[in-house]
């Protein structure tokens, strides 16, 4: 007998699992569409790491189907068992727990080379919530194959894993989406966190399902009392999670809080002082004087712009600045324009018309144009249609432009008529 | 023909094909995300792609319920009459999809519902059952992956993200589903229940 027998032996039940086989393919197709879907993310742990999970999406079913299909195949072998059933479960969903780990870590892994955050570390309770789920899934798949032919164990598992994980955000109630354990799409702006209970809410889901599953799978001989247990323990999981989730709204985020960093700088018109979150530190201390020239011209052209502006957090009257991405003049031209998001206003949305919308071009050039921007770029920046009107506007004295700015964004915070 | 039907499970095969119709009128239009590589992470497909799948599931289920042992020694062959149940399968689905969603939900679900069973079947005389589920699914996935160019509409190939009235789409998946009934008739069997 080779003394290397039993390794190879143990080898050959790992790989006799379809789970292992073909792990492979899922985990490069994972790694390559979550990179692909990030093509932008801030330097901020907590969107990397829910943007590393994108590929749950379809990870989850693929390891569900493929869970049936192993779990159908050892149901052929009951007869005459050398594994328990919780000892193939184990194998099965310690595989694609492990493929999804290395998944989520090869992507968070390039995604942090690429951006570099400065500050803090993976958010490791959100991979633990994105792998727990995706294990409940495999173990679905897993209960499903136990019960029937892999065909129909394995399609099913695919189907219905896809449907609950990848079409609940197209649907309401918003809870649907907030209990799948799915983050990627929804997780997190530099100035967001993720709320309260909004990885208790899927945890909860997920062990309600791993629950249900083992019951179905340990109390075979009374499958009718095992049905009505596993229904109730799921139909339990789900109202306690949907009570969990139903005050997220579309998206498990709430408002940052904490220290920001801030630097003082001084301008030919007063004192600035500008803010942004700890990941953005060394991009504000490149862009602390860029900003002081803009705000220094702003305040030139008539503007009344605070003494402290805080990066994504606007002033009363709109101003605030963006450091997101690395083009050019970003902090400059997101200064420029923060008094016009939020526009169309509401009214809108109930389809009111909105006459003074046609000046929201001109007004955004003209804005460009009072941070420094030259007239005929700024022009270009903000779609300008009608250039003689805004060569119109730039001839008139600065106290009449000023006026009409101020009326223009009066009249297109409303959906009346402009003065 | 009613020893047959029994052992095709027709009564629990049919039911789903009603099932999927009425959940095809339900989804139709809609669309849910899928992970792509042309169009760079996800993208978005019909829901009913995913749906179709379970009607070609049910075929299977009932289709791989006929014992072997009495296909291997009978005296008539019962492809025919499998070939028709495909066939009835196809036009339960369509029936409640056309009374609640009207005839372009209808003609994509069951365009879906063909060209899958169709590509069911091959998998399943190319490699038994591992075909019959993979074939279809690989499919899916690919479509879903590379099926959609970064301009434009979906690569010819990827029919089933195509919009219901593509003539090309409904040409190759009645394609499909013509050579897949063609083979019914030569599917190995091994893919047959085997206990007594």
């Amino acid at each position: 007998v080779s003394p290397d027998r039993p390794i190879r032996e143990a080898m050959w039940f790992w790989w006799s699992l379809t789970t292992t086989r073909l792990s492979v393919p899922l985990v490069i197709l994972g790694v390559v569409v979550s990179l692909q879907n990030a093509t932008f993310a801030e330097p901020y742990w907590l969107d990397l790491t829910s943007k590393s999970t994108t590929s749950l999406v379809f990870l989850a079913p693929g390891f569900a189907a493929l869970a049936a299909w192993d779990a159908a195949r050892w149901r052929v072998l009951r007869t005459n068992p050398v594994r328990g059933p919780l000892s193939t479960l184990g194998a099965t969903l310690l595989m694609s727990v492990v493929a999804s780990l290395g998944t989520y870590v090869v992507t968070l892994a390039i995604l942090a080379t690429r951006y570099r955050p400065e500050v803090g570390g993976p958010h490791v309770p959100l991979l633990a919530t994105v792998l727990l789920s995706g294990a409940a899934y495999a173990c679905f798949g897993y209960t499903l194959g136990s019960y029937l032919p892999r065909l129909y164990a394995a399609g099913l598992a695919f189907g219905v894993t896809w449907f609950w994980v990848a079409y609940t955000p197209a649907v309401t109630p918003f809870w649907l989406r907030n209990v799948t354990g799915s983050f990627g799409g929804s997780c997190c702006d530099d100035d967001q966190v993720l709320t309260g209970h909004a990885l208790l809410a899927p945890v909860t889901m997920a062990l309600a399902l791993v629950g249900a599953c083992l019951v179905l799978l340990l109390a075979r001989r009374v499958i009718s009392v095992a049905a009505v247990a596993g229904l109730g323990l799921l139909v339990a999981g789900t109202a306690t999670a949907a009570h969990l989730a139903g005050d997220f709204g579309a998206d498990p985020v709430t408002a940052r809080t904490g220290e920001r960093v801030c630097i003082s700088h001084r301008t030919g018109t007063g004192p600035a002082t500008f803010c942004a979150w700890p990941e953005h530190e060394t991009a504000l201390r490149a862009r602390a004087d860029s900003l002081g020239r803009a705000v220094s011209l702003a305040r030139a052209a008539g503007l009344t712009i605070p003494p402290r502006l805080v990066e994504g957090r606007p002033t009363s009257d709109g101003w605030t600045f963006s450091l997101g991405d690395a083009s050019p003049r970003v902090e400059t031209l997101t200064l420029a324009s923060s008094p016009l998001v939020g526009l169309p206003p509401a009214c809108v949305n109930r389809g009111q018309p909105w006459p003074a919308g046609d000046l929201f071009e001109e007004v955004h050039a003209w804005l460009l144009h009072a941070v420094g921007v030259p007239p005929s770029e700024a022009r270009e920046l903000a779609s300008v249609d009608d250039t003689r009107a805004f060569k119109t506007v730039l001839g008139r004295s600065r106290a009449e432009q000023l006026e009409w700015y101020r009326q223009s964004l009066a009249g297109m915070r409303t959906c009346g008529k402009p003065s | 023909v009613i020893w047959w039907l029994k052992a095709s499970r027709g009564r629990e095969v049919l039911p789903v094909a009603v099932l999927t119709g009425l959940v095809g009128a339900v989804l139709s239009g809609r669309q849910a995300p899928v992970p792509s590589l042309t169009l760079g992470g996800m993208s978005s497909a019909p829901a009913i792609a995913v749906l179709a799948l379970l009607p070609m599931i049910a075929f299977f289920r009932g289709f791989t319920g006929l014992p072997a042992v009495s296909l291997a020694t009978a005296v008539r062959g019962t492809a025919t009459h499998s070939r028709i149940l495909a066939l009835a399968l196809l036009a339960l689905t369509a029936v409640p999809a056309y009374t609640l969603a009207g005839g372009s939900a209808t003609l994509e679900l069951v365009r879906d519902c063909a060209g899958l069973l169709g590509l069911s079947l091959i998998g399943a005389w190319l490699w038994a059952d591992r075909g019959a589920l993979g074939l279809p699914v690989g499919y899916l996935f690919a479509a879903f992956l590379v099926g959609r160019p970064r301009h434009g509409d979906p690569s010819a190939w990827a029919w089933i993200l195509s919009s219901p009235g593509t003539v090309p789409a409904l040409v190759a998946s009645t394609a499909l589903l013509t050579a897949g009934l063609v083979l019914l008739g030569t599917l190995p069997l091994r893919l047959m229940r085997t206990d007594p």
